[in-house]
């Protein structure tokens, strides 16, 4: 588990993090989502151990993590612009990566080099930005960390690429726990790979959740009232964070399980009734509201 | 725990990512080098030929196995390539190893690695002793192989290339840790290479500034020709150990001081480096503080240099005038302000920056305003302060060029053969009246202060007549004071003044002064002649002109005299009296067994004989040495003297100028050779070949050499004429000499006939 509490970090008096608290729990994929110059790379740099925090503390499985060779054994790091020894190929980087990372799975690594269309003899400078993202990736996949950072590792990868990641991803955490975090500032390239998200806004975290959670706790009803009772009842029981009618029809966002919302909204009458799946900007949307931000200025464009 | 094979990995990956500072230092030494090495033995093959037919077979065999030996170890030793090659090498491999630290995207690869810094730190620093180590040894080996295949290498030439491996590798190693320790500090490699130029250069500028000062502001400041305040520099450790081969005490301090200096130079780099935050890349200065400390530090002695330019451009000093000091302060105040702005702009990489931190321009001005005064004003009592009497424990008192022979040198050290009389003196003088050395400077600090003073006023004021008898002579004193603490002064002494030559007198006739001052006084020189094994000594006794050969023995027995002498010798004495001979001694030294090839060396020093030296004199009179004359009569064909009448060309050139006696001017014998067409030629000739007045004229001259400029205002010659003696050419003279001599006469001691026949008459033409 990677705890990160009450961190705060300058550049220059500039405040990239500040007082951010926030746990990454083990086997889940954490997205670090935020706009540029949240803070993210700064959380991730001070996560890595790369950055020393002005204040605040950051563990890695109960260890503080700068200068610490222990708990940086459990950590590789991605950094946005990932670094490649000059004219190095893959193979050379594996070389040096196996003296780094004792655990290192060589064999794993030349057969995600073969799943990804990736030439192991071939220079890296000769790579495109894509091709030295997914390696990067490979490289921390193999390296047998436990926690994965990546700093905007997945802009610009493509769909295809994405979901080969993902299922990397999967099998890895499975198969021995690992805990991909990954930063973007595009919630709608994370939306299919976490399952744990938090938010980062002017270097503080506006809220970090459960995604599975968010999107069971959050209902979106589109329904048309028999009568104007009905609808002032439904309002009365049920946490309504969003009411939009058109004509008729109401478009509702209600906190709570499904089978709760469901079985309210049976004591009443209506002409007609559907509860519709919740986009993870939809609920992103809605948790920030009512906040009071405007998400989709934020992280949406 | 670190496992031996992991750091070996890592060794390798460094060097992968090193390779071409290897492929540098590899051409340098294992290329570069030989080759080099191999031209220069193919050159004395070349001219092997040359050499047999000019010394013979056995000789010339003898002279190019020598001349091998000495090139290989010109080469390989201390030489100027390895010198090079080094300095160049250490700046690269710190630069480079440590660059990453330049780039983000590097210290996030490397530091998100769970390395250790200190190991990841141990991994570059020793790849990059390696890379310089293994490819300078190589090379050396290869340079041995060519030696030896040309018989160009024995065992004392082995162990002077491993010694200057040594110095080599300190010298790389002080170099690369300043190189690194610019690195750990700076953002980027502009700044780097500033930061390492300020490393080599500060301390220089400090002291240079400190030196121009004290020079410009402080009358009588003083420093020693070899300074003995170390140089913190490895440049110059270095230069101090190449050029003291024979000083082993010398060599191993500076080795010693090198070691130091390499290691708390790359302790401080470790240190720097530890604490470097990463996101110090690509600023210039990457830890906060320095900023402002680095910037004032550079702009003080920067803007007082510059104020120190423009002080010596309008003669700003107390012995020209204060009078533009405006000029002076407006350079010091510009000059901050533009350091500041320009350090500035280099911290933001921005020239709107220019003005930004404008309080460090403020402190710098205070800074710089205040040192310029504690110069200006002396607040700090440096230039007029003088030691208690009591508080001193010995004094060194040198009176420059006192009592010198014939322009040689008084004193000669065997350890140390470029010791100047004033490291003598500071190495061998212990005055304990320091009561009337201490009164002697009061007073004439006093007295010269006035006699500037009154100097300043007639030059603003041409109608006040400045009348002085002074004749003020240069004296720099080393008062060793009893605290441990050693103060040195320069003054001036009015010898014309009875006061100064009463206190001179109790100085200059003390035991201390003449042990410290006259080499042939003490043991000293006679214990020198006895043990020394060394140097080839020959002795000479003469006028610079007759000279005649003293045996050791004699030279000994005349060395015991002269210091019986010794009991009359003091200022005054010598002061009226004019040298009638010179011990001449030389100390020759082959240096065929050292870097210069098969030469020698030879020093010289002398000792004036005076005519009160009645030991002296009757020991020569008895090896049948001593002259009565300066000349021997006999051996003199004719004597030619040109009198230059200066008093007259002077009367002259004022009458030209003021224009009342043109006619007078136009019948005038002029432009005669050696002089411009609007000169009036007004020296006149005289040759004399008539015995009797060979006779006079020969009681009355000396040989030039032993009336040279006097410290003490004695005797000197008369400038006006030039005395050529012109030898027979049966007389021995003539072969071992010459033809001709110059003589001069002493001021007052012209014959009047030569008076009568050489004057120009004014009045008759």
């Amino acid at each position: 588990m990677i705890e990160i509490r009450n961190v705060t970090k300058c550049y220059d008096r500039i405040k990239a993090a500040d007082n951010i608290s926030v746990t990454i729990k083990e086997n889940t994929v954490f997205g670090l989502i935020g706009t540029n110059g949240a803070g993210k790379s700064t959380v991730l740099r001070m996560a890595a151990g790369v950055l020393r925090p002005d204040e605040g503390e950051i563990t890695v499985d109960g260890l503080p993590v700068f200068d610490n060779m222990e708990a940086k054994k459990n950590i590789y790091f991605i950094a946005d612009e990932p670094y490649f020894f000059a004219n190095s190929n893959a193979a050379d980087m594996q070389k040096y990566l196996c003296s780094i990372y004792p655990e290192f799975a060589v064999d794993d690594f030349y057969n995600y080099l073969v799943n990804f269309g990736l030439d192991k003899k071939r220079k890296i400078n000769t790579y495109s930005k894509g091709m030295r993202k997914q390696l990067a990736l490979i490289c921390g996949v193999c390296s047998g960390a436990k926690y994965l950072l990546c700093d905007e590792t997945f802009d610009g990868l493509d769909p295809v690429m994405r979901q080969g990641v993902k299922s990397i991803f999967a099998s890895e955490m499975e198969r021995r726990g690992l805990t991909p975090v990954v930063a973007s500032h595009n919630l709608r390239e994370l939306e299919d790979i976490c399952d744990f998200v938090g938010l980062l806004h002017k270097g503080g975290i506006l809220l970090s959740k459960d995604l599975e959670d968010m999107k069971c706790n959050i209902q979106k009803i589109q329904c048309v009232f028999k009568t104007t009772g009905d609808e002032e009842r439904i309002v009365s029981t049920m946490d309504i964070m969003k009411n939009e009618k058109r004509g008729s029809l109401n478009i509702m966002t209600i906190r709570g399980n499904r089978a709760e919302v469901i079985a309210a909204f049976a004591t009443v009458n209506t002409v007609f009734f559907e509860a519709l799946p919740l986009s993870l900007e939809e609920i992103f949307i809605s948790e920030t509201e009512v906040v009071g931000y405007d998400i989709k200025k934020l992280i949406l464009g | 725990m670190t496992s031996k094979s992991s750091f070996l990995v890592s060794m390798k990956e460094n060097s992968k990512r090193r390779l071409w500072v290897w492929v540098i230092s590899a051409l340098g030494f294992m290329l570069l080098l030989p080759l080099y090495v191999a031209l220069r033995i193919s050159q004395i093959h070349r001219q092997a030929e040359w050499t047999i037919s000019r010394y013979g077979a056995e000789m010339a065999e003898k002279i190019i196995h020598e001349d091998m030996l000495i090139t290989i170890k010109d080469i390989l030793g201390f030489s100027d390539i390895l010198f090079i090659l080094t300095v160049i090498l250490a700046v690269i491999s710190a630069v480079q190893g440590f660059s990453w630290l330049y780039s983000r995207k590097k210290i996030d690869f490397y530091m998100g690695m769970p390395v250790k810094r200190s190991k990841r730190f141990l991994i570059i620093w020793l790849n990059g002793i390696l890379l310089y180590l293994i490819p300078h040894l190589s090379g050396l080996v290869i340079g041995m192989l060519i030696a030896v295949g040309n018989q160009g290498l024995n065992a004392g030439t082995v162990k002077v290339i491993f010694q200057a491996l040594f110095i080599h590798l300190l010298l790389y190693l002080c170099v690369y840790h300043m190189a690194m320790l610019a690195v750990m500090m700076t953002g980027n490699i502009v700044i780097t290479g500033m930061g390492f130029l300020v490393f080599c250069l500060y301390e220089w500028l400090v002291r240079d500034t400190d030196h121009v000062y004290k020079s410009r502001f402080f009358r009588y400041f003083t420093w020693r020709s070899s300074p003995k305040n170390l140089r913190f520099s490895p440049f110059t450790m270095y230069a101090e150990i190449v050029s003291s081969p024979s000083s082993m005490t010398g060599q191993v301090k500076m080795i010693v001081l090198m070691m130091v200096f390499a290691v708390l130079v790359g302790g401080l780099g470790y240190l720097a480096y530890l604490k470097r935050p990463a996101e110090g890349a690509g600023k210039a200065m990457v830890f906060e503080f320095t900023k402002p400390v680095i910037k004032i530090l550079l702009v003080v002695p920067m803007a007082l240099i510059v104020g120190e330019l423009i002080a010596s451009d309008v003669n700003y000093s107390p012995d020209w005038g204060l009078q533009r000091g405006g000029y002076v302060f407006f350079a010091l105040a510009l000059a901050t302000i533009l350091g500041c702005a320009v350090i500035q702009v280099l911290y933001e990489f921005d020239i709107k920056g220019a003005l930004h931190q404008k309080r460090h321009i403020l402190i710098s001005g205070a800074i710089v305003a205040m040192i310029f005064c504690c110069y200006r004003y002396d607040l700090l009592h440096f230039d007029s302060y003088i030691p208690d009497a009591d508080d001193v424990e010995s004094i060194a008192f040198y009176p420059y060029q006192y009592d010198n022979a014939d322009y040689r040198s008084l004193w000669f050290e065997p350890e140390h053969e470029d010791l100047s009389g004033r490291d003598y003196v500071d190495r061998y003088m212990y005055l304990t009246n320091a009561e009337d050395v201490c009164k002697l400077v009061e007073y004439s600090m006093e007295k010269y202060y006035k006699d500037m003073e009154e100097n300043e006023n007639r030059r603003y004021n041409s109608d006040l007549a400045f009348v002085s008898n002074a004749y003020w002579s240069e004296a720099r004193i080393t008062y060793r004071l009893k605290s441990g603490r050693e103060v040195m002064r320069r003054i001036w002494i009015d010898v014309n003044d009875e006061a100064s030559t009463g206190y001179l007198d109790r100085i200059i006739g003390s035991d201390e002064f003449k042990e410290g001052y006259l080499m042939g006084a003490s043991d000293r020189l006679s214990r020198i002649i006895e043990e020394n094994d060394r140097y080839e000594i020959s002795a000479y006794y003469g006028n610079t002109v007759y000279e005649q050969k003293l045996t050791k023995p004699e030279l000994l027995e005349l060395l015991e005299c002269y210091q019986e002498d010794m009991e009359f010798y003091n200022f005054t004495k010598i002061k009226d009296s004019t040298p009638t001979g010179v011990i001449r001694i030389e100390f020759k030294r082959n240096l065929s067994d050292e870097v210069y090839g098969r030469a020698t060396a030879t020093q010289e020093m002398g000792i004036n004989i005076y005519p009160f030296y009645d030991n002296s004199i009757a020991c020569l009179k008895k090896f049948g040495f001593y002259m009565e004359r300066q000349v021997v009569v006999e051996d003199i064909d004719r004597i030619y003297i040109k009198n230059y009448n200066s008093e007259a060309n002077l009367k002259l050139q004022e009458l030209q100028r003021t224009g009342g006696a043109e006619d007078f001017l136009n019948d005038l014998e002029v432009t005669a050779e050696g002089f411009g067409a609007n000169e009036i030629d007004t020296r006149r000739y005289a040759d004399y070949t008539q015995k009797a007045d060979i006779e006079q004229i020969a009681d009355c001259i000396y040989a030039e050499g032993m009336l040279s400029n006097r410290w003490d205002n004695g005797a000197m010659y008369d400038p006006d004429y030039e005395v050529v003696v012109y030898f027979k050419a049966e007389s021995s003279m003539n072969r071992t000499h010459g033809t001709t001599a110059s003589y001069k006469f002493k001021e007052d001691e012209v014959p009047d006939f030569v008076m009568k026949d050489t004057a120009f008459q004014i009045a008759d033409k």
